[in-house]
This record gives structure tokens, sequence and C-alpha cells, in this order.
């Protein structure tokens, strides 16, 4: 009886096998025709198509060609962002300029200007990676921006005492007291990025998960649809753990120090 | 006074410069004016639009959706957020199944929604649930477990039951936290509106952009895309503005210990 | 007063007047399969209107011992009696006040609302509320303060706030939790009187922890010295300083040093034993 409430109360054995309910339910409602079957195939089914995609090397290459355009984008906006945040969280008159600006376009979908970017580029690469940078940019920009807005004087002024030149107090104290900041706004576009390249792909490419998607659901090849959308949240998934894990690695101080105040 | 005043005119400045940049750029054709027309152009066609009623009726469809799925997910989820926040048995259970949902992104989910729905309201309104439902969920988790220990010691030491602990000292001190999902909520419902009406819809802003971006009436579509860009904005200031006055307290506690 | 390990200096209490009285109250925290104990065999008594300081060693589990004295925590082991009735979950005689103020202060209520919180279920009228919720934040000076959040005042200032929470529920027994270490020594001396002050005029039974001998001294009928973790009653000592106490005059009293040095050796051991074994 203590174990089974121990297993209850301190594991989540119950979620497991409500998973597995939910499973079999995908298994079996289908096939018992309780749910259409055409637009709900059963799990096994859909498992045959993602692996059929994988052997066939179909989904790996429509995946690793929207990695590479989530990633790029992303860097971009790394670039961006991180520059754009760092001066501006610096240099007053900056920030106070580009405010109102900031302000308008920051909550801006980037969705919207898909239809710009497909006037100017087409369907190329360029058209994903533009409306990916757009998007991403912002977390990092506002991330950045709050990060070296948010150091401690204390630090400045002891770097200061010990006679830090100004680049010097850029790269060895402000950088690395913002960098918590930074990584959280790194990490919250990593998602995102693989949200637009998803989005942009659904509208208006050729290539990639997103279209995938769009093909395979119009030409009612619904397992490969299914099997497509699996793939995108797997990949998503994969990610943010490599992310995490490289983040556990690099950010080990943070962790301790804020867990202090805590 | 002063300061905040000269910070907020050199903004506006330059965003009046930027446009026009803009114009000047565009009728000295140093960018296609195809693609982008000269700024008056856009203006005085987005004036005419909104005056004559085009656009605010597609806002207002746009606008029912958003609010239909962001309402629904606030309705579902805050109190299964709470309900897993305080409960641990409910939390193991369910934790497993939403784990393995989150890292879906919800564009995926438009394609099976239209199986079963097609292109009409509800598919959409079922989307912008599914995607404001884990930041809703998990910052009303978050907020709930985070709530200071003693705080609840203390309504125990002075004879509080379960229940009203929950709802006298719980749920007032967990607020901020929920306001915050539900702040991160609305924008992605708006984002993912416009996402799912340029998939397949019938009306709304983000398709008529996306239409007129088609029959290359490219005045037009910026019309649209300033409309989102200044909905987005006010959705960005209503929401701060509602955390600062309901939630005031918070913030100014904190900022009395920092 | 049953107490079956430790040295009893003279007066021998008996059970029949105890109004708070512990047997044998064993806590042990199991983390991850390991066990750490913190409390082991306490068995004291406290009469009616006594005022009693407990105080040892750091870390040696002190509000670990109060707690388990409300029953905010469940003891691993012994039994709790408040007028001889064993009690199993946190009883209306009884409160606690913890130390951190800034953690036991709804932060979302006014100072006036926080003390009127307390009283939601004792059955008044609003009218009954609002006058005993006033008094008792006259009892501690802040009737002007009403209004006010709990962040916009000093340490001090919300500990009282804390205390007058107590005041307003008036309970039997009063316990209090290190509640003058978050505030400066200045102010720890005005709280110290005001409790003192209170003490004297509503008569409750009050149960403090502290880490400050002197505080302890001061303030106490009896003062209970702690082991080392896991921490039992090493020794008992009756105050004899008249009342009321001074700040100025009680603590150039010779038996008021006589009884800080006899006090601090017994902790210095305690601590001494701890260091030598390495780990706590």
């Amino acid at each position: 009886m203590k174990v089974i409430k121990r297993l209850v109360y301190d594991t989540p054995l119950s979620g497991g096998l409500l998973l597995l309910v939910f499973i079999i339910l995908w298994e079996v409602l289908p096939r018992y025709g309780i749910v259409y079957a055409r637009y709900f195939p059963p799990f096994s089914t859909v498992i045959g198509a993602l692996f059929e995609g994988i052997r066939s090397t179909e989904i790996l290459r429509q995946a690793a060609i929207s990695i590479s355009r989530a990633f790029r984008g992303y860097f971009l906006a790394i670039l961006i962002g991180v520059t754009l945040g760092t001066l501006t969280g610096t240099i007053r008159w900056l920030s106070d300029l580009l405010e109102v600006t900031v302000e308008l376009l920051r909550p801006m979908p980037s969705v919207a200007l898909v239809p710009i970017a497909i006037l100017l580029f087409g369907t190329s690469d360029s058209y994903n990676i533009s409306i990916i940078t757009f998007g991403c940019t912002w977390p990092i920009f506002v991330n950045t921006y709050e990060g070296t807005k948010s150091i401690d004087t204390q630090w400045i002024d002891t770097a200061r005492v010990y006679g830090a030149s100004r680049l010097d107090l850029l790269r060895k104290v402000v950088i690395p007291a913002a960098l918590p900041y930074i990584v959280s706004g790194l990490r919250i576009s990593l998602g995102t990025s693989i949200i637009i390249v998803t989005v942009t792909e659904m509208l208006a490419s050729y290539k990639g998960l997103g279209f995938f998607i769009m093909e395979t659901y119009n030409a009612y090849q619904i397992p490969q649809m299914y099997a497509g959308i699996i793939t995108i949240g797997i990949v998503g998934y994969g990610l943010n753990r490599l992310f995490l894990a490289g983040e556990d690695r690099f950010m080990a101080w943070h962790k301790g120090w804020t867990a202090k105040f805590i | 006074m002063k300061e905040f005043l000269s910070a907020k005119f050199k903004a506006i400045f330059f965003l009046i410069f930027l446009a026009f940049l803009w114009e000047v750029v565009s009728r000295n054709r140093l960018i296609s004016p195809l693609y982008f027309p000269p700024m008056s152009k856009n203006l005085v066609v987005f004036y005419h639009l909104m005056v004559d009623g085009t656009l605010p009726l597609e806002l207002v469809r746009s606008f029912g959706r958003i609010f239909g799925g962001f309402f629904l997910a606030i309705g579902v989820m805050v109190p299964f957020g709470i309900a897993m926040g305080l409960f641990k048995p409910i939390y193991n259970l369910f934790e497993p199944v939403t784990e393995l949902v989150r890292p879906l992104p919800p564009p995926a989910i438009i394609p099976i929604m239209m199986l079963f729905l097609g292109i009409g309201e509800a598919m959409k309104i079922i989307v912008i649930f599914f995607s404001c439902s884990f930041p809703i969920l998990i910052n009303t988790m978050d907020g709930v477990r985070s709530v200071e220990p003693t705080l609840v010691d203390t309504a125990r030491t002075f004879g509080r039951n379960r229940y009203e602990i929950i709802l006298q000292v719980i749920l007032p001190a967990s607020l901020h936290q929920i306001f915050t999902g539900w702040r991160i909520a609305l924008p992605i419902a708006l984002i993912v509106d416009i996402v799912s009406e340029m998939v397949g819809a019938l009306n709304g802003v983000g398709r008529f952009i996306l239409v007129m971006q088609r029959s290359f009436n490219i005045p037009e579509m910026y019309a649209g895309i300033f409309l989102v860009a200044l909905v987005g904005y006010a959705l960005n200031a209503l929401l701060r503005f509602l955390n600062a006055t309901l939630i005031g307290w918070h913030k100014a506690k904190f900022e009395a210990v920092v | 007063m049953e107490e079956d390990s430790t040295e009893v200096t003279p007066d021998k209490i008996s059970a029949e007047c105890a109004l708070l009285r512990t047997e044998q109250l064993r806590k042990t925290y199991t983390k991850g399969g390991k066990e750490l104990p913190a409390c082991d065999n306490i068995s004291f008594a406290v009469n009616k209107g006594e005022f009693v300081c407990i105080v040892g060693p750091s870390g040696c589990g002190k509000t670990t011992l109060l707690k388990c004295v409300c029953q905010l925590l469940k003891p691993t082991a012994g039994k709790i009696f408040i007028k001889e009735t064993e009690i199993h979950s946190p009883p209306k005689e009884m409160i606690l006040i913890f130390q951190d103020y800034s953690r036991s202060l709804f932060p979302w209520r006014t100072v006036l609302n926080n003390v009127l919180f307390v009283l939601g279920k004792k059955g008044l009228s609003k009218k009954e509320r609002l006058e005993i919720a006033r008094s008792a934040l006259t009892s501690v000076h802040l009737n002007g303060f009403e209004n006010h959040y709990p962040w916009e005042l000093s340490g001090g200032m919300q500990q009282r706030v804390a205390i007058a929470r107590g005041i307003a529920f008036n309970p039997d027994i009063l316990l209090m939790d290190e509640p003058f270490a978050s505030v400066d020594a200045q102010t720890r001396s005005d709280l110290e009187d005001t409790i003192l002050e209170i003490w004297s005029r509503y008569s409750q039974t009050i149960l403090l922890v502290t880490h400050d001998i002197e505080e302890a001294i001061y303030l106490a009928d009896r003062v209970l010295v702690l082991s080392r973790r896991p921490s039992e009653i090493r020794e008992e000592i009756k105050i004899e300083l008249e009342r009321p106490r001074n700040q100025l005059t009680t603590k150039e009293d010779k038996r008021f040093i006589e009884y800080r040095r006899y006090i601090y050796t017994l902790i210095k051991e305690e601590s001494q034993k701890c260091s030598d074994n390495g780990r706590q």
C-alpha cells in the first residue's frame, strides 16, 4: 500500500501509464472506425510512415533543409541582436532614439512580413532566412539589452578601480555579466527559429519540413503528414535539449550563484 | 519628466525620420517602387481602408478568433495549472503527456485541424487554443509552486484549512506569474491567428495581407501590415498597463527589495 | 514535569500546571534515503504565563523544534500536549511568529489587512475585528501605518506587524522563531522591550528561540539550552532577575553576567563537539 502511494506521489509512473493509454487509443480507435481513419491513421501506420521516411532519407533531407535555414537565420539574429542589445544597453541616447521604433516592430508577428519577403526573394532560402532573422532578433535583442542594463554598477566600479579600459570593461565585465540574460534570449529564439522556418515553408517553399507537411496534406498522404509533424516536434525538442545541455556545461556558475538567492 | 518627454520626442522623431527616408528612397527609385511604394502612398491607402471599414472588418474577424482561443485557453488551463501545481499526483499524471506535446510547433498542427475542421472559425480557434495553452499552463503551474512556503505556514498557524489557504494565500501570491503566462500567450495568439489565416481562411487581416500581395495591390498589402504592427503594439501596451495596475504591488515590492 | 535525561535546576514544576508540554520529541529528516536527525528526545514543559527562551549552537535544529511543537512539521516521534491534551495539527491556542517577516507578511495586503487576516475565523463582527486589529497595531506603536504595504516599512516595523498579528489573535501560547535576528541591534533592543511590555500586559505564555544569549537571559524566566545536533535539552536554567527588566541596569547586574558566562560556556562546548566530529 505504501509502495503504491510512493509510486504515485514520487514517480511519473501514473503519467507514463496515461501516455500508454493514449497511444493504445490512438491505435485502436481508428482501426475500429470510431475515429475516421483517413484523417487519423492508427499509431502504427504513422510510425511506419515515419520510419519509411527516415529509411528513404526523404524526411531526413527535408529536416536538414529546414534546420539549415533555421540556423542561418538564428545566427544572423544573434549577430544583430547581441550587437544592438549591447549598444543600446550601454549608450543611453541610442536606446532613447530607437525606443518607439523598437516597440512598434517588436510585437509585430514576423509572419505578417511574409508577403514582403515573397516579393523580394521569391521562394529561395533567403525568403525563409529573412523572416527567421526578423523574428529571432527580438528576444535576443531585448534580453541582451536587459542584461547589459542590469549590471551591478559595483562590478563596473571594481573593475575600473583596478584600471580596466573601456574595451576591457566590455569584454571582461559587461558581457560575462549579461551572459545569463543573453543565453535566456538565445534559448527562446532557438525555438522561435524552428517555428518560423516551419511557417514560412508551409506558406511558400518547395523544400523543407513545412513544405513536406503541406504537400502530403494536399496529396492526401495523411500518415506521411503526421510523420512530418512528429519530426518537427522531435527536431524542436532535440535542439532544445542540446541547448540546455550546453547551458549546463557553460553556465554552471550562474546556476550556483542564483541558487544562493533562493 | 522633462527628460522623459525629450526621450520620447527623440524616439518619435526617429520613427518619422525612417518614414521620411523610405519616402525619399522610394521616390528616387533607389529601391524598386514596385515593392516599396512611397510611404506617403501607403499611408493614404491605409487611411482610406481604415475609414471605409475594410480593414476594421477584417480586424474584428481576426479578433474574434484570437480572443476566443485565448480565453478558452485561460478557462481551461488556469484551473488545470493550479491543480497540477498544487497536487503532486495530478502533476505526475499529466506531466509526461504535456511534456511530449509541448515541443510541437502550433503551426504544424494547422493541417491536422484543417482535415477535421476545414478552414473555418473552429479550426483557427482550436489552433490558437492549443498554442496559448502551454505558456498559460506552465506559468500558472510555476506560479503556484513557487509560492513562498512561509506564507502558507503563516496561514496554517493562524488556523486556515486547505481550501482557505488556496483561495486566500496561494492564488493572490501566484497571480503575478499567472498573469505573466497571459502576457506571453496573447501575442502568440495574434501570431498563430495570422499564420492560420495565411494557410487557409475566408477572412481576417492575415489573409487580407496575403491576398493583396498575390493580386499585386502592394500599398494595400502594406496597409494591412501597418495595421498588424499597430495591433501588436496596442496589445502589448494594454497588457503592460494591466500588469502595472492590477499587480502593481508586486512590482513595487520587488523594487523595494532590490 | 517528567524529565528523564537532563538536569533540573531547583523548582520542579508539577505536570498539572504545565500549559504546554512535550514528551520525547524527535524529528528526523530523510533526504534521498539518508537520515538527518534534527532533534532527539526533547522533553520540557512551559507553565501558564511563563516566558521561556531556547538557545543553542548554530544549526542545532531550533527552528525545527518550534515547527514541530506547533505541528507545522510532523514530528517523527514524541508527543505534544496542550493542557494535557495531545495535539496533532496546528492548534488554535498556539501560533508561531516566523523569523523572516518579509516572507510571512502578505505583500498584497496592507498592514491593517494583514492583521485583520488572522481574525478572519474568530466569528467576530467587522467592527470588533477592526477594533482588535487597531489596538494590536497600537501596542506595537504602528498605529499610523495601517494603510501602508509591508514592503514600504523598515525591517523592524515589519516584524512588529508580525507581532501585532500575534497579539490580535491572542493565543494562549506564542512561539517565536528568532524574531529579532533579521533586524539591527538598536531595533532589536526596542523590540525586546516591546515584547516584554506586551507580555506583561496580555500575560501570554511565550516560548522564544534565539541564538543571542544575552537576549535570552534578558527576556526569560527560564532558559533551555540545547545541545548540538541532534539536539537534546542540555540544561535548564532559571533566571532569577527581577522584573521589570531594563536594557542598562539588568545587563550590568552581576548575576546577568554570570548567567551569560555559564550559558556561553555550555554552548561553546556543544559547538566544539560539533566541529570535533567533523560533520553536523
